[in-house]
Formats: C-alpha cells, sequence, structure tokens
C-alpha cells in the first residue's frame, strides 16, 4: 500500500485520534499513580470504558470526547486540514534526514514544520 | 537456502525507518501478507496495524494491544507484534527502526511465531556471511 492511499484511510486518523487519547489518559494515570478501577471511580465512569479508551478503541460520541478532555483540564482542538495539502506536505517532509551539519539548523526544522502547518504559521 | 533483502515500507513514515524482509526476490514479507487481504474484511485492519507502525516509527507511546514487544527472545535481538482483532504482523529490531518479518492471522499464531523466528534466525545468519 502506498502512504497516500493510507493517508486517505479512514483508520489512519481514527487511529491518530484513539492514539492521542491514549496518551491523555495514560500519562495522567501514571501521573497520579492511579490504577483503572481508581482512574474510573475519579471520572465517574465504568471501568469498562476507561479499559477501552487505554486499548485504543475509543470510538464513542463527540460529546463523550469533550466531556473526557475537559475531567483531564484540557480541551479538544479540532481542525480540519486540506487531504491535498497534507498528503503535499507529508511528502516534502524528510522526516529521516534533518541534516545536523550546519549553522541554519534550526531555521530548516522551521520552515520544514511550517510547511505542515501552513497558512496558519505565526 | 533463502536469500534476503530489505526495502523500505512506502506507507509508514516516521523518526524511525520501517523495512520488509523480502525473501527470494518475492514482493516483501508484509506485502505478500497485503495480498493476501485484498478483497477480505480484513483491509481495514491491515490499514489500523499501518497506522500504528506509523504512530510507533514517530516514537508515540501506543497501547500495549496495539503493538508490544515479544518475550522470549534468546539472540538479543528484539522482537515485535502489531495486532488487531484478527490479525498479526511480526518485525524484528534493526538499528533505528525494524523490519517486518511475516504477517499472519491470530488463528494461525503459534505456528506464525515460529515461522516468524525461523525467517529471522535465518536472514541473521545469512547477514553474518
Amino acid at each position: 500500500m502506498k502512504r497516500e492511499e493510507l493517508l486517505r484511510s479512514r483508520e489512519y486518523w481514527l487511529s491518530k485520534i484513539q492514539n492521542s487519547l491514549f496518551n491523555m489518559i495514560n500519562d495522567y494515570k501514571k501521573e497520579k499513580k492511579l490504577n483503572q478501577t481508581q482512574l474510573a471511580e475519579k471520572l465517574g465512569v465504568t471501568k469498562g470504558y476507561i479499559s477501552q479508551i487505554l486499548n485504543g478503541d475509543f470510538d464513542h460520541k463527540v460529546s463523550k470526547l469533550v466531556d473526557l478532555a475537559l475531567a483531564f483540564n484540557k480541551v479538544p482542538k479540532i481542525e480540519f486540514e486540506s487531504l491535498e495539502e497534507t498528503i503535499k506536505n507529508d511528502d516534502e517532509y524528510d522526516f529521516e534526514t534533518i541534516t545536523l551539519t550546519s549553522d541554519n539548523l534550526k531555521l530548516q526544522i522551521l520552515e520544514k514544520n511550517e510547511n505542515l502547518i501552513g497558512s496558519n504559521a505565526a | 537456502m533463502r536469500k534476503f533483502t530489505v526495502k523500505k515500507i512506502d506507507a509508514v513514515k516516521g523518526r524511525q525507518v520501517f523495512e520488509e524482509l523480502v525473501v527470494n526476490f518475492n514482493d516483501g514479507q508484509l506485502s505478500e501478507f497485503e495480498k493476501e487481504l485484498i478483497g477480505t474484511t480484513y483491509m481495514s485492519e491491515f490499514k489500523t496495524i499501518l497506522s500504528y507502525m506509523c504512530l510507533v516509527a514517530d516514537l508515540n507511546s501506543v497501547p500495549t494491544t496495539k503493538f508490544k514487544i515479544l518475550s522470549g527472545v534468546k539472540d538479543g535481538i528484539k522482537e515485535y507484534e502489531f495486532k488487531s482483532k484478527h490479525l498479526r504482523v511480526y518485525c524484528i529490531q534493526k538499528e533505528n527502526g525494524k523490519i517486518v518479518v511475516l504477517g499472519g492471522k491470530k488463528t494461525n499464531q503459534k505456528s506464525d511465531i515460529i515461522q516468524f523466528r525461523s525467517i529471522k534466525k535465518e536472514y541473521l545468519q545469512s547477514l553474518k556471511k
């Protein structure tokens, strides 16, 4: 499968969101040294619900996503970008080789990141 | 005696490099596995596995229900498993990345792990020659 086909798939973007949720909750759980039962009690949800998120399988309503974020003192910022731009930027971004040889290294990384961010760059 | 090469997996991009083992000049172990799944209901899971490979390649933490290090390694080369409800993809460690060695279904897990380790052993021995 080519990269572009994967980027055009539902599965890719769903996995990214589910994994962001997983990391938010897993980081909190580790920071507060809670087990799943304690975390579920704290949030007022079932242990099964927490287990689902920590298994990367969250697929509930948008309102549930908002509730979860707020419960962790975070806000879910959702932005939509052009798929074609995303594919184009993904193609141009060299994930593996960031040159480490020149004084303008920081500038190079910034330039590459700005290409990813697009017109929203400060 | 099998002949081995590796080739980069186009779909997976990140800070780590993901490659697939090519055995006897076939299409690549992951590509061969993908071909078996075309036209089946498993393609969605395959894309999800590729997506988790991307997350791991970009050094994200992911649930152990999606990706884990296999135990019982005796040769010092780490073994990994990407999993979905019905599918498994087995990889080995390489410098700054991973090599996909075998894909299979959950129902064949025991025999697939044996085959995976056999291919791994043969591949690693071929590197010494």
